[in-house]
């Protein structure tokens, strides 16, 4: 009885500590290992449903919103989640909901709001996003791409275009679909440089996108494609020399004589005008700076008394008058 | 001229804060300038917020001194003698706030004079880059020219109650003036030249600044009245900040001799002329969109009045316009403070209705796509605040520095009613308002 007793006790201690052990392991956030972290947000006339979303830096987020709304049934939302670079597909009444997939790689505080002009804009411009640090298991990755353009077939003159075409992979070689990739030019302006957008291209099922570019000078470009990785993969970025357009044609239209005409007058006319206005601003800074060179008892100043003494003979018999 | 020698507590008081504010707007400033405009409420849609709206109701309010000063001037309404100084300065203190708005709103300040070296000269933007600075520069000549006079009196009277430093202030100001015909005459050669030139200066300048509007294929902005239509504005707010600037210089200066009730009754009689005016503008710019009723007009309207600018624009029309012009009429109702009440409702309308005509026309769509959203952010707030701080910290200075009442207008003024009661003795009632006070 007095050995039975012991092994109770001993098996209720294990227990116990076995208890103490999983309890704080299941309540903290799992990473990658347990799959997405799923979280829906209802979007409804009020605001968003629930206002804050946390989530563990290092799991990978399928969240999604929900159009929820009883009044307004006409509003329409793109949700984007700042810092992170990201956007929802629009969600109405007929489209109900939209998946923003992500690895939480960054911490911190983020705000997600809807940027769309909607009847409850303004209550919708307060969620917010947490990305805590602690969570157990192995953090899921962004996974790296690249973006590979044929220097030969990927680059092909079309008339006066260019036409750029590329696949994305990732580092298995398979193909990113739906993915948005940005192209650049390098442009100089007014003593700056950098790289301008010129368009935008999704990739297809077998992650090849194309774009079709109208240059702006007949000398060959330096082209960038750029991938921002769209919060599973890595960014990614590509170098393209576009060649030399021969067939050229500028995109401005020469402007017509009558245009012409009327814009050389139209600038003549402006340039008198302003010149004319700030001409007599200096004249009357002329008259008004010559009132200290004026001496008692100059000839303009006698001329001057002698008129006011007129002018005052005249009102006196003649009547007042303004100033 | 005791003010100019006398410093109150309230008045250190006041200039604490408004110095307050302003500084509060430069660390806003800082941090806009630091971060970008990021910080601001401005979007890929919406690129022009309170910053531009804030530049066209301060360009507003610069009409009032052309008004005054150039139109009652060369009508010879002697009842403007009183108002002249305050109206020049609230133009020059309203006209520096409206040319420091735009490079507020640039992302980049540091370009601005991009805008010069690779403007184009058809392109309004480059009109009112030329003829803002005209404006103000025209506004301060004008400023100047009469101050001559009362700089040197000033200097002659003031003497050694003033600090050394405001004696050589009136004494290069006053430049020699000694009230010999021949420098009246030079005054007066120059001020009639002014006041010709200032007016089509001011309806230029306001034409401008609605043509930035009125030259775009926009929504609400493709219009051909924009220009008389911003004019009429501008002249009916700025009429409507001199009856409340009026009122505060009246009661912070005990100025009741001077600025009497029928000065307020005048003003308000043209504030009336222009809030009809303005009212019959609005009526047939809506009347014609409205008619039309094409699709991209008809999703502004909708907006407009009953979207999400309804409050705004109801407020603007009602509050800004009916409510104040039937106030302002009504002969029951025109007393001292209900003028003021009224004046102090037409510029809150006039802000909300410059608002509503930028905001909204950028929010539109110019292809199907969605409406873009706008929402000042507390940097463009305390930048607002420190911009009407702005201007009635240059009010406030100068006031410390120079007579609010023009005192050699006045004394022409009264000069000119002896000669004229000498002359018409027996006859009718002079027509001008001579203070009830003795000559100094």
């Amino acid at each position: 009885m007095k050995v039975t007793m012991h092994r109770l006790i001993q098996s209720a201690v294990i227990l116990l500590v076995a208890v103490m052990a999983i309890v704080p392991m299941a309540s903290r956030s799992a990473l990658a290992d347990d799959g997405p972290t799923k979280i829906t947000v209802k979007v409804t006339d009020v605001g968003f449903d629930p206002a804050t979303i946390t989530v563990t830096q290092g799991a990978s987020v399928e969240l999604t919103f929900l159009w929820s709304q009883t009044q307004n049934t006409g509003d329409e939302h793109i949700i984007q989640i700042s810092g992170y670079n990201l956007a929802s597909d629009k969600i109405d009444r007929t489209n109900t909901s939209s998946t923003i997939k992500f690895i939480a790689t960054k911490g911190g505080t983020f705000s997600f709001s809807c940027n769309i002009e909607c009847e409850v804009h303004s209550s919708l411009q307060t969620g917010t996003l947490k990305v805590t640090a602690g969570g157990t298991g192995t953090a899921a990755a962004l996974t790296p791409t690249k973006f590979n353009v044929d220097p030969a077939a990927g680059v092909a003159l079309q008339g006066d275009q260019v036409s750029i075409l590329g696949t994305l992979t990732d580092k298995d070689g398979k193909p990113v679909s739906k993915a948005d990739v940005t192209f650049l030019i390098k442009q100089q302006f007014a003593g700056t440089s950098g790289l301008m957008e010129v368009g935008t291209a999704k990739t297809g099922a077998d992650g090849t996108a194309q774009f079709v570019y109208h240059p702006t000078t007949p000398d060959a470009e330096s082209m960038v494609v750029r991938f921002d990785g769209q919060g599973l993969y890595d960014a990614t970025e590509a170098s393209v020399d576009l060649p030399a357009s021969r067939n050229f044609t500028p995109a401005l239209v020469e402007e017509k004589e009558d245009i012409l005409t009327f814009k050389f007058w139209g600038k003549v006319g402006f340039v008198l005008v302003i010149g004319g206005v700030w001409s007599t601003l200096l004249f009357i800074l002329f008259q008004a700076f010559g009132v200290s060179r004026v001496k008692p008892g100059s000839l303009p100043e006698r001329e001057a008394r002698e008129a006011a003494g007129v002018a005052a003979e005249a009102d006196l018999s003649g009547g007042g008058g303004g100033s | 001229m005791a003010p100019l020698t006398r410093t109150s507590r309230a008045w250190m008081v006041w200039m604490g804060i408004l110095l307050a504010l302003i500084m509060a707007g430069t660390v806003a400033y800082a941090t806009q300038l630091k971060d970008g405009l990021a910080v601001t409420g401005l979007n890929d849609n919406v690129t022009w917020g309170v910053y531009i709206s804030n530049f066209v109701f301060f360009s507003g309010l610069g009409m009032a001194g052309t008004f005054i000063s150039g139109i009652l001037r060369l009508t010879g309404a002697e009842w403007r003698r009183p108002l002249t100084r305050f109206a020049e300065l609230s133009t020059v203190a309203a006209l520096t706030i409206c040319a420091i708005m735009p490079a507020i709103d640039m992302g980049r300040p540091d370009r601005v004079l991009h805008l010069l070296m690779y403007g184009r000269l058809e392109s309004p933007l480059l009109w009112d880059i030329m003829v803002i600075p005209t404006y103000l520069t025209a506004s301060i000549i004008y400023l100047f020219l009469f101050l001559i006079p009362d700089s040197a009196i000033l200097r002659d009277k003031l003497g050694g109650q003033v600090s050394g430093a405001r004696r050589k202030l009136y004494t290069a100001v006053g430049m020699k003036w000694q009230a010999l015909p021949e420098q009246r005459r030079r005054i007066e050669r120059a001020g009639t030249i002014m006041a010709v030139l200032i007016i089509p200066i001011g309806i230029a300048t306001h034409s401008v600044v609605s043509w930035i509007f009125g030259m775009t294929y926009r929504s609400g902005w493709d219009s051909t009245i924009f220009a008389p239509y911003f004019a009429v504005g501008a002249l009916y707010s700025g009429t409507a900040i001199l009856i409340t600037l009026m009122y505060v210089f009246r009661r912070v200066y005990r100025l009741e001799d001077f600025l009497t009730e029928r000065h307020f009754k005048l003003l308000a009689t043209l504030m009336v002329v222009f809030g009809v005016a303005y009212l019959y503008f609005t009526f047939a710019e809506f009347l014609t969109m409205s008619y039309k009723m094409e699709a991209s007009d008809g999703a502004l309207i909708n907006q407009l009045f009953f979207g999400r600018y309804a409050a705004m624009v109801w407020f603007g029309f009602i509050g800004g316009q009916i409510v104040p012009v039937v106030l302002a009429a009504l002969p029951w109702t025109r007393k001292v403070k209900i003028l003021v009440f009224a004046s102090v409702l037409v510029n809150l309308g006039m802000w909300l209705k410059r608002l509503v005509i930028v905001v909204p026309s950028m929010s539109a769509p110019l292809l199907p796509y969605e409406w873009g959203a706008y929402t000042p952010s507390t940097v463009e707030i305390l930048i607002t605040i420190a911009s009407f701080a702005g201007f009635a910290f240059i009010m406030t200075v100068f006031a410390k520095f120079f007579p609010i009442i023009s005192i050699d207008e006045m004394e022409e003024g009264w000069e000119l009613e002896e000669t004229s009661e000498h002359s018409t003795a027996g006859a009718k009632a002079p027509v001008t308002l001579k203070p009830q006070v003795e000559r100094a």
